[in-house]
């Protein structure tokens, strides 16, 4: 098997990261687990049921003050019904459940994808609003942008038995009361397709947010994504 | 108590990755120069292409096949061999506005007759014939005989039921000879 440079890329990401990370006063990494079913239905429906969990193994929270130890923060379960709505879009809505601690957060989610397909990759966009309540919180208001690029690594596209690369870089703009913040994050991740209905992810998920308040904090978790079609 | 949940809901969905993993088997995969038959590869540097030539191995259900790509004044090659280094077909990638007028109509006409409202996407000529044909019109000549035109095309037409992306091939008086739908890859790691 053929592995071009460009699948050290994620390494480079990872320590550009890194890198950027020292700077920030709070941090926190960790694990990012999660699993994909998707379920094609007729006349051009599909379903998306998600679960994602997210476990603490480090954070930073001021100077001296860091700690490590596996700690479980959350599990998220989504369920999005989507619609095809042209050759290469989608309009999706659904409603994602996070338990957290003894809390349960509701967050309904709008979504409108576009898949650009090229000779030697693919690029997809999404545009996405939601909406999330929890008890004693003012509701939160997002709207986000995501940009997703598929790079094989091997050949003209990502086949069974292949490994490709996968970017993604997303902006996030809140809204929660008064208080704005905007997150950004990347995705480098690398995927094996083990047939075109059966996926594996694993990458890192860089986040940062509060840094137009001069707050920043970073967020290092390591993914593992699995995305079966039934 | 929860990474015991975890891994018996791991352990329930296995079947169904087994499952899903029935699908058509297609893959294409880049391939060393020095892995490629010696008469593919004599063929390939007897055109001096200036820009360097990718190979790819393609497996599929029809058979496999080695295959060139490269671009030359814009325009994509792709040169298609058997596994021993025979030469099938070269397949060269044109605008619209590069065919002749002439066959520009038949090709719209045809596509008229088969749907609604159509978009062409890409269109190349495939070349297929004796290898001095096809080495000439490689090199941009026009040999009198021993080649066989087709046009292939991606193209987008709606038809009653829907909009489709579909692979068209017509010889060169426009008459249709293979109509496939595209598949779409999975895109849902991409959408979620």
């Amino acid at each position: 098997m053929n592995i071009k440079p460009s699948a050290y890329l994620p390494v480079a990401l990872l320590l550009l990261a890194v890198q950027l990370g020292t700077a920030q006063s709070r941090w926190q990494a960790g694990t990012l687990p999660a699993i994909n079913l998707n379920k094609g239905l007729k006349n051009g429906w599909s379903l998306n049921t998600k679960w994602e969990s997210r476990q603490r193994a480090a954070q930073h929270r001021a100077a001296g003050e860091s700690d490590t130890g596996f700690d479980y923060l959350l599990s998220d379960f989504s369920l999005i019904g989507a619609k095809k709505t042209g050759l290469n879009n989608s309009i999706a809505a659904g409603y994602l459940i996070r338990l957290r601690d003894t809390r349960v957060i509701h967050r309904a989610i709008q979504q409108f994808t576009l898949v650009q397909r090229y000779s030697r990759f693919r690029l997809a966009h999404r545009i996405a609003t939601d909406q999330t309540f929890e008890t004693d919180a003012l509701p939160e208001f997002r709207v986000r942008y995501r940009i997703a690029a598929e790079l094989p690594l091997n050949g003209e596209a990502a086949d069974p038995g292949e490994f490709y690369l996968k970017i993604n870089h997303e902006y996030l703009n809140a809204f929660q009361g008064r208080e704005y913040d905007l997150e950004i994050r990347l995705v480098p991740q690398l995927g094996y397709s083990f047939t075109d209905r059966n996926k594996l992810e694993a990458g890192l998920d860089y986040r940062i947010r509060g840094f137009l308040d001069q707050a920043a904090e970073g967020f290092y978790w390591v993914t593992l994504s699995w995305f079966v079609k039934i | 108590m929860q990474h015991k949940t975890l891994f018996l809901c791991l352990a329930a969905l296995l079947p169904l990755a087994t499952a899903a993993g029935q699908t058509k088997y297609e893959r294409e995969y880049r391939i060393k120069t020095q892995a490629v038959p010696a008469p593919a590869r004599q063929f390939v540097d007897s055109l001096h292409f200036q820009k360097k030539v990718k190979w790819y191995f393609e497996e599929n259900l029809r058979g496999n096949s080695i295959e060139a790509k490269v671009c030359r004044d814009k325009k994509r090659f792709s040169i298609e061999f058997d596994t021993s280094g025979v030469l099938q077909d070269i397949e060269i990638q044109h605008r619209w506005t590069d065919i002749p007028e002439h066959t520009q109509r038949r090709i719209t006409t045809t596509l008229d007759s088969l749907f609604v409202r159509h978009d062409i996407r890409k269109i190349q000529i495939q070349y297929s014939g004796n290898r001095s044909a096809l080495f000439k019109l490689a090199q941009n000549q026009q040999p009198a005989t021993g080649y066989t035109t087709r046009y292939e095309m991606v193209v987008k037409g709606k038809k009653p039921d829907g909009l489709r992306l579909y692979e068209i091939t017509l010889d060169e008086n426009g008459a249709l000879r293979a109509l496939e739908e595209i598949v779409f890859k999975n895109s849902d790691n991409l959408e979620y």
